[in-house]
């Protein structure tokens, strides 16, 4: 059988003429669906086939969207060979579905937007599903999926042992959030280790879709009426109650970029590498170039930034933008 | 002809030193690559996209310049190193990387018909570029008579970088090898599933690298390599039909980086004692297998690298060319070599050009003019 997953490399970041910290980026655009996704996804429906007893109870795997979750989804069901139905709203991209399909899904347009999409799924799809046993895979709420997402701290940390880097070096951690999974993984990871009161997380936004940064400064979990920014993967109206309860007990840090900065980034890291990161991304990746968002930080500092990858844009999306 | 000489095997603790002295390179991934594949072989393919100036070539450059730094520390300790690099490719920017992570100067020297955004790129890691000559042969000479002669020898100690003819770069290419045989040890893949491996080449640097690696497992008869080129950069295998190494008068090729005149001398001999193959194809399936791959992967590219990436799409020709009775457990390497020598643009543009997309992938079919060869003295 392929592999769900793969351990995806940890290499320091090349800025030319910078003295910085050094920055290490997790690899995790190399996953099979593209993005971190895969851990959590593949997780969750590899662990929900290992609980069924009975092989005559088949299993049938659904999920409600159109971007890199439903591709993770995609990608792991293929790899289980466990049939996949992803229902999408009509404002996906064709280039998305195509990626879906050609994973192995089968995909079915139906409303104008996520939550459409999304109740049609569990209220009509799943309810006629011939299947005894089905799964209904949340693009991000489900702790089984940020279990699986803690997998890449244990990684990073066998990782930094392996090239006798000094864990104390470790200034900080820097993530994309949108709903709030990956935060979430990257911090049960932390204090599996216990290091998650002393690694400080940088949890990144793009302005509009600033739901966590929102709510810590309200104090309380907000919902945002709408979103607005081209960080669509990041555009979740909610924060996980986890994720926001972590974020204060962990005083992690919030940082919203704008739109601007993030599409630059990504077109620079292009530019510089040959990789195509989408806007959810770049919110991370943007803190290579500019390491003083981060606080005052030397040369002998270590920051890991999780490269979280995604296929949602493509050079043109992000040149049109520009 | 070069002597060799060389440890016995690098233990991975020693390839993790070098990597710590210095981040000259980094350990690349190995990972299983799905391409289209329903059926043949598993293939893996080795990421060296993922070195710090975005091709291999800072393996074997990065080992050459810090090799010769170290060199000139011991012997003449007042004077420093400095950098010639003559390539507007991925080996000048494999040298301006080495050069500004061991803080030596760096010129390179490139011709005009060098792209202002490799120049640009060159120049964004600190090196100093200068323009000169048609093509690589009179950047060469400009530089070798011109530049490094005039430097100032009470100070300076000339470091120069061929692009990939020098057993150090071999040497820097070899540790992939050792790379590759600890993934297979930890992920339990016996050697004898590995049926072959598959690299692009230009001059031969990369190839003799890998071949170099092998010979140090007692492998390099054992395991095929399968050397690529492009219709129009196909020196090795026209050396091959003449038997002997020849020269290209020039280079009509979307795939620049494999465009050398000539191969490597110890390349051609290798090939010919070890046994490797020797492939062509088309820029029309280059082309098309780079905006494929950077579609699947989010990862661009250059036709150079495409060259190899193609044989993962089109398993089936890999096997005839392999000829031998390859199963669904076995495993094929692909080398993704990286460069940055093309944009997705460029790629584009050229696609259009070509009308790749239209065209089912060929066997030989060359839209590019016909090149005139000469045997070797």
């Amino acid at each position: 059988m392929d592999q769900l997953t793969i351990k995806t490399p940890l290499l320091p970041f090349r800025e030319p003429l910078n003295g910085g910290p050094t920055f290490l980026l997790k690899y995790e655009n190399l996953q099979p669906g593209g993005s971190f996704k895969s851990r959590g996804i593949s997780h969750l429906i590899k662990t929900t086939m290992d609980s069924i007893s009975d092989p005559e109870n088949e299993l049938a795997v659904y999920s409600s969207s159109g971007g890199n979750a439903g591709l993770a989804a995609a990608r792991a069901c293929a790899t289980l060979k466990v049939p996949c139905t992803v229902i999408v709203p009509k404002s996906t991209k064709p280039r998305m579905i195509k990626k879906i399909e050609s994973a192995g899904a089968k995909v079915v347009i139906f409303g104008d937007h996520w939550k459409e999409a999304d109740t049609y799924l569990r209220e009509y799809v799943m309810r006629q599903s011939s299947y005894s046993n089905t799964l209904y895979v949340h693009p991000f709420d489900n702790p089984i999926i940020w279990d699986g997402h803690s997998t890449m701290i244990d990684e990073i940390i066998e990782q930094l042992a392996e090239s006798h880097t000094d864990i104390n070096d470790v200034k900080g951690i820097v993530c994309s959030v949108g709903g709030g999974g990956l935060y979430n993984g990257v911090v049960n990871g932390l204090e599996r280790h216990g290091l998650a009161g002393s690694i400080p997380v940088f949890a990144m936004e793009t302005d509009g879709c600033d739901v966590l940064s929102k709510s810590l400064i309200a104090g309380e979990p907000v919902v945002l009426d709408r979103i607005s920014s081209i960080a669509t993967s990041l555009g979740s109206t909610e924060i996980c109650a986890d994720s926001f309860q972590k974020a204060i007990k962990f005083s992690s840090k919030s940082i919203v970029l704008d739109d601007k900065n993030v599409v630059d980034t990504c077109l620079r890291f292009f530019d510089e590498t040959s990789i195509l990161v989408e806007p959810a991304c770049g919110a991370s990746l943007h803190t290579c170039y500019r390491p003083e968002l981060l606080g005052p930080l030397g040369p002998d500092d270590i920051v890991v930034v999780i490269l979280c990858g995604g296929s949602c844009n493509t050079y043109d999306d992000l040149k049109s933008f520009h | 002809m070069y002597v060799h000489i060389f440890p016995t095997s690098y233990s991975q603790t020693s390839i993790n030193r070098l990597i710590m002295k210095a981040q000259l390179f980094s350990k690349t991934p190995l990972l299983k690559h799905q391409f289209k594949r329903s059926k043949g072989p598993q293939v893996l393919l080795k990421y060296e996209f993922l070195q710090p100036s975005g091709s291999f070539k800072s393996r074997g450059i990065g080992h050459l310049i810090s090799t010769k730094v170290e060199e000139i520390k011991k012997s003449s300790p007042e004077k420093i190193g400095h950098v010639f690099a003559s390539s507007g490719g991925n080996a000048g920017l494999a040298a301006a990387v080495a050069s500004l992570e061991l803080n030596v100067p760096c010129t390179v020297v490139v011709s005009n018909a060098t792209r202002p955004r490799i120049i640009e790129k060159i120049r964004s890691y600190g090196a100093d570029v200068v323009v000169h000559g048609n093509h690589w042969k009179e950047a060469d000479s400009f530089m070798k008579e011109h530049l490094m002669k005039k430097l100032d020898s009470f100070k300076y100690e000339p470091i120069y970088s061929h692009p990939f003819d020098n057993p150090l770069i071999w040497e820097g290419h070899s540790f992939m090898v050792d790379e590759i045989m600890d993934v297979l040890a930890s992920s339990k893949i016996p050697i004898t599933k590995i049926k072959g491996i598959v690299c692009s080449f230009g001059g031969g640097g990369l190839y003799n690298g890998l071949i170099l690696g092998l010979q140090r497992y007692n492998l390099a008869d054992k395991i095929p390599i399968v050397c690529v080129e492009t219709k129009g950069t196909d020196v090795l295998s026209a050396s091959l039909r003449v038997g002997a190494p020849v020269e290209f008068e020039k280079i009509s090729s979307c795939a620049t980086s494999l465009g050398t005149a000539t191969i490597s001398t110890t390349a051609y001999q290798n090939v010919k004692r070890h046994g490797s193959k020797s492939a062509v194809i088309s820029d029309t399936e280059v082309i098309s297998t780079c905006l494929q791959f950077s579609n699947d992967t989010n990862i661009v590219a250059e036709p150079g690298c495409g060259a190899t990436l193609y044989f993962g799409y089109n398993i089936d020709k890999l096997q005839n060319i392999l000829g031998s009775d390859i199963k669904d457990d076995d495993y094929v390497i692909l080398i993704g070599c990286g460069g940055s020598s093309t944009s997705l643009e460029d790629l584009k543009e050229l696609s259009s050009f070509t009308n790749c997309e239209f065209e089912l992938p060929s066997t030989g079919v060359s839209r590019l003019n016909s090149h005139s060869l000469h045997t070797l003295q």
